[in-house]
């Protein structure tokens, strides 16, 4: 009694061609904040990332073209770019994760200084995402279980919700946790090596504000 | 088009089909979940303060999986209840984005790639073994910082390598070496009940334990007479009766002073001495001619004052004592050790040894331990790559402590060629950073560190990070030493705040290594099956000790004057050390220079110490304790008013800090507060390691200057024997 409790609800929307390609678009999106592969970095460098994104974004009615292959150089920079960027051997640094750029909490009851600052991991958005995996039956890696608003994590949630058809449910999710792309950037961009990041965070950015 | 990708983060937890449905537990909302779990509950879990080798006793509180709140144990006899500004800190490290946040590969000079665990175990497990297949298991080194349940001894016993190396030789280990040798352990000074007391290379208020800092307070409101000698007016000073600036290095020809004058004046405890020691007259015959008027022209200190301080002493003792110092002398000068020795030796004179007031040993208890689970081959067990203990190289060296600024030297020397550093982080803490980081010319180098310090980032072909300690629960600890407290306690860290699994315990990360080195049940036990065997036999259940927190032992250590004991060859103690005679020593302290003395106008000591509000390096990346640092311009080099007149140096103003080894650039703090030999920095500083963002950069380590010297008798690194050349400007 208590699954049937549990699983009843809202029934899923009809998934159409376009919902897919606009879902696919964003796995694509995720990928790219992953540590660059070998292999990823061939995609990229050969255009088929830009040619999946034009396809995808056309498909998915919110045409964008990006020119990534024109942006990063060598295998090695792009490593020493995701590390300045996201490890952050130079600093500052700009970790891909939503909590960073929002403030910790907004419980007031908290007697840590740091309830109120930007800045820190595991916030208030770090646990909505964490409770949004787990009632949807989803996982994340252990290497993320401290990060779970990873930007990665978000827009394969966020690809998951359009893919499964819970349009308005990715729209609220969109709102609420791909808001703080603009902050990114302007972290990423106080980075010396901050290309081809700097760049895909504004397309990604674009392709969600259409 | 593929639901998830290949590569997708996102997985369908397993046993659970694909949603059909919106589940009704779902809160989509952002606002409406950040409301709703406001109502959450607070609990509350016992732990460890991490920002210090104290470990005072905390609670924390915890709200949907996060830290709320942390508090000082009251129980806990070295918090009382209170924590000091680093134990809150290092508390929120907890969510700091600048935390090694999973395993990391080195793919080049300072270019990591993050990896999984299984990926790190994998790897680092089977380029470990090929390593010592070919050179033999006693090329393994374990270096830590000491002082905790590491579990490495099971790995180093089954490969044969005795090289687990502390960081003590560049903190304090010719106090514990001499102690042991002289008086068979350390004892401690019973702040509650002494009438005169005399602090010297030891600041409770800058290196805190909060307990000791309220009893020495309640003491001082009674009207207890408290000296503080040291060449810095430090923060203990500001509440001293009275602050005696001693010409740094000389404080062995002061403590032979004192020495001098109770015996030549008959002031000494002749009974005590009588029973309880041995070599008195050797002691004697060595230095009768050491007197106060000696001390005085070493020391810059008068021989009237002398000669009261030692005459104060007697007239109080036995509630009085001189306190058995740490970090500040006991690992800095060639005179350290005779140092060490001559403070026992003043306490032995004046009789305070298990006397209400005086000094007495740390209550203690003896935990158990899960059975063994591994029963497979052991290799022979081969000899210590830093010669600590080894005939014919360091044989009065605690070999349970060893010498870590040898580890350069070994790799050169092909002695050491996979090393893991445990918490600790030699780049910076050890001396000469462009020495040290020759570490990485180690075939392997792995750190299991929180933060990107370093000697990972330097140093390390992979890094796996160990969680926060808020975030785990660890082998429990007695809880003694440094004060005197008539009872051992039992404490533990529990785990509090939700698993961020992207960093690991380190029993766990061992398990996955040894398993992946193709040692098969080494570490049979969990977390919780080590902490009930550990406390089986005290009887003590681990839910009663996390309901409680803290829990006291009965009282062991009480105040005596039968059958008093020591654990030595004579059962006294011993003012002559036998096992130094063996090796050709006098055997008992005299006068010992320092190795290298100020010269020229400038010329200078480099000393330095610990600021209230930092643990040595490490907290130099915390936000909240920088932020202290700003609003006291605490990276400033401090130096004597006049010396700084005559180089023609005012408050602020910039100076290049030069010697052969290095050269560096600092403002500096014009003070009264220091004597004229010398300049002082805090010991924290000097951060390069540029991902520790809140601390780079600012103000240098005194580390910079020292060479990586091994004193002959205890190993230590003799850090304030360096001399400096100031000159104004440099920014
Ligand atoms: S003295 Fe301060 S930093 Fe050290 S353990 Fe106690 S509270 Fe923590």
């Amino acid at each position: 009694m208590e699954k049937i409790k549990k699983w009843y609800g809202v029934l899923m929307g009809s998934i159409t061609e376009q919902n897919k390609a606009y879902a696919s678009l964003f796995i694509i999106f995720a990928d790219l904040f992953k540590y660059p592969e070998k292999e990823n970095y061939n995609e990229l460098l050969n255009g088929e990332i830009d040619k999946q994104i034009e396809q995808l974004s056309r498909l998915a009615g919110h045409p964008i073209i990006t020119s990534f292959k024109d942006e990063i150089g060598s295998y090695e920079e792009i490593v020493q770019a995701f590390n300045d960027c996201f490890l952050g051997i130079t600093t500052p640094f700009a970790p891909p994760v939503e909590s960073v750029y929002k403030v910790w909490t907004t419980d007031d009851s908290f007697q840590v200084p740091l309830k109120n600052q930007k800045g820190h991991l595991l916030g208030d958005s770090a646990l909505h995402i964490r409770h949004i995996v787990q009632a949807l039956g989803l996982e994340i890696p252990t290497e993320y279980e401290m990060m779970p608003d990873h930007l990665t994590i978000l827009l394969e949630l966020y690809s998951y919700l359009n893919q499964e058809g819970l349009i308005s449910e990715a729209e609220q999710f969109k709102k609420d946790h791909l808001d703080w792309l603009p902050d990114f950037y302007n972290s990423l961009i106080k980075i010396e090596r901050n290309q081809p990041y700097s760049n895909i965070v504004l397309k990604l950015n674009e392709v969600l504000k259409q | 088009m593929q639901k998830i990708s290949r590569r997708s983060f996102l997985k369908i937890a397993a046993g659970v089909g694909a949603a059909a449905a919106v589940p009704l537990t779902l809160t989509m909302d952002f606002k409406v979940f950040a409301q709703d779990i406001q109502d959450d509950k607070v609990t509350k879990v016992p732990s460890l303060c991490n920002g210090c080798s104290s470990t005072c006793g905390l609670w924390a509180y915890v709200k949907n999986g996060r830290l709320w709140k942390v508090e000082g144990n009251e129980a806990n006899m070295k918090s009382m209840g209170k924590l000091c500004a680093r134990g809150h800190g290092v508390a929120y490290n907890v969510y700091d984005p600048g935390r090694v946040t999973q395993p990391m590969k080195r793919v080049g000079d300072n270019k990591f790639q993050p990896i999984s665990w299984e990926e790190a175990f994998q790897e680092v497990g089977t380029k470990t073994r090929q390593i010592l297949d070919e050179h033999g298991g006693d090329k393994f080194v374990w270096a830590c910082h000491g002082g905790k349940e590491t579990y490495a001894a099971k790995f180093l016993d089954v490969i044969g390598s005795p090289n687990y190396i502390t960081h003590y030789a560049t903190c304090f280990t010719a106090k514990t070496n001499i102690w042991d040798k002289m008086c068979g352990g350390m004892y401690n000074p019973d702040f509650d009940n002494a009438k005169y007391m005399i602090f010297a290379g030891r600041n409770y208020a800058g290196g805190i334990i909060p307990a000791a800092m309220k009893r020495i307070t309640e003491a001082k409101e009674k009207g207890v007479k408290i000296i503080v000698v040291d060449p810095r007016f430090c923060e203990l000073a500001t509440i001293a009766d009275e602050w005696i600036p001693i010409r740094p290095g000389t404080d062995l020809a002061l403590y032979l002073g004192i020495a001098h004058t109770l015996i030549s004046e008959n002031l000494y405890d002749k009974s005590f001495v009588e029973q309880f020691v041995f070599g008195f007259d050797f002691f004697w015959m060595y230095n009768k001619d050491f007197s106060a008027e000696k001390a005085a022209e070493i020391t810059g200190i008068s021989a009237d004052k002398i000669k009261e301080l030692a005459r104060d002493l007697a007239a109080n003792a036995p509630h009085a004592f001189l306190e058995p110092g740490y970090h500040g002398l006991h690992a800095h000068y060639k005179n350290s050790n005779e140092t060490a020795m001559m403070n026992v030796i003043i306490n032995a004179l004046i009789g305070n040894f298990w006397r209400e007031g005086g000094l007495f040993p740390a209550a203690s208890t003896t935990f158990g331990h899960p059975e063994d689970t591994y029963f497979g081959p052991k290799a022979e067990m081969g000899s210590r790559a830093d010669g600590a203990g080894v005939a014919g190289q360091y044989p009065l060296v605690e070999a349970g402590r060893g010498i870590p600024q040898r580890i350069p030297d070994m790799i050169e020397k092909g002695q050491a060629k996979v090393v893991f550093f445990y918490h600790y982080n030699p780049l910076r803490s050890a001396p000469e950073p462009e020495y040290q980081k020759k570490i990485k010319n180690a075939d392997l180098v792995v750190s299991i560190p929180c933060d990107w310090n370093e000697t990972s980032v330097y140093t390390a072909d992979y890094i796996l990070p160990e969680n926060h300690y808020l975030e785990r629960m660890e082998h429990p600890k007695v809880i003694n030493g440094n004060i005197y407290w008539a009872a051992a306690q039992v404490a533990a860290r529990f785990k509090a705040l939700d698993a961020t699994s992207s960093s690991l315990d380190l029993l766990d990360i061992l398990k996955g290594f040894t398993t992946a080195y193709g040692i098969n049940n080494l570490y049979g036990f969990t977390i919780e099956e080590d902490m009930a065997a550990s406390l089986g036999p005290i009887g003590i259940s681990p839910d009663k000790l996390k309901e409680e927190g803290c829990i006291e032992l009965r009282t062991s250590v009480l105040p005596k004057i039968e059958g008093i004991t020591f654990n030595t060859f004579t059962h006294k103690i011993e003012f002559c050390i036998g096992a130094w005679k063996k090796e050709g020593f006098i055997g008992v302290p005299t006068w010992i220079s320092p190795l290298v003395e100020p010269q020229g106008e400038n010329e200078f000591r480099l000393i330095h110490g610990k600021q209230p509000w930092h643990s040595h390096i490490m907290t130099t990346n915390n936000p909240y304790l920088m932020a202290i640092t700003e609003d006291y311009n605490g990276t400033y080099m401090w130096m004597n008013t006049e010396r700084a007149t005559k180089l023609g140096l005012k408050e602020g103003d910039w100076v290049t800090v030069a010697n052969d080894i290095a050269t560096k650039t600092t403002q500096v703090h014009v003070t009264e507060g220091l004597h004229p030999d010398c300049v002082w920095v805090p010991s924290t500083y000097g951060t390069y390691s540029d991902k520790l963002e809140n601390g780079y950069g600012k103000g240098f380590n005194y580390n910079d200057f020292i060479p990586a010297r091994v004193d002959e008798k205890t190993g230590h690194v003799m850090g304030q024997e360096c001399i400096v050349t100031i000159s104004k400007g440099g920014k």
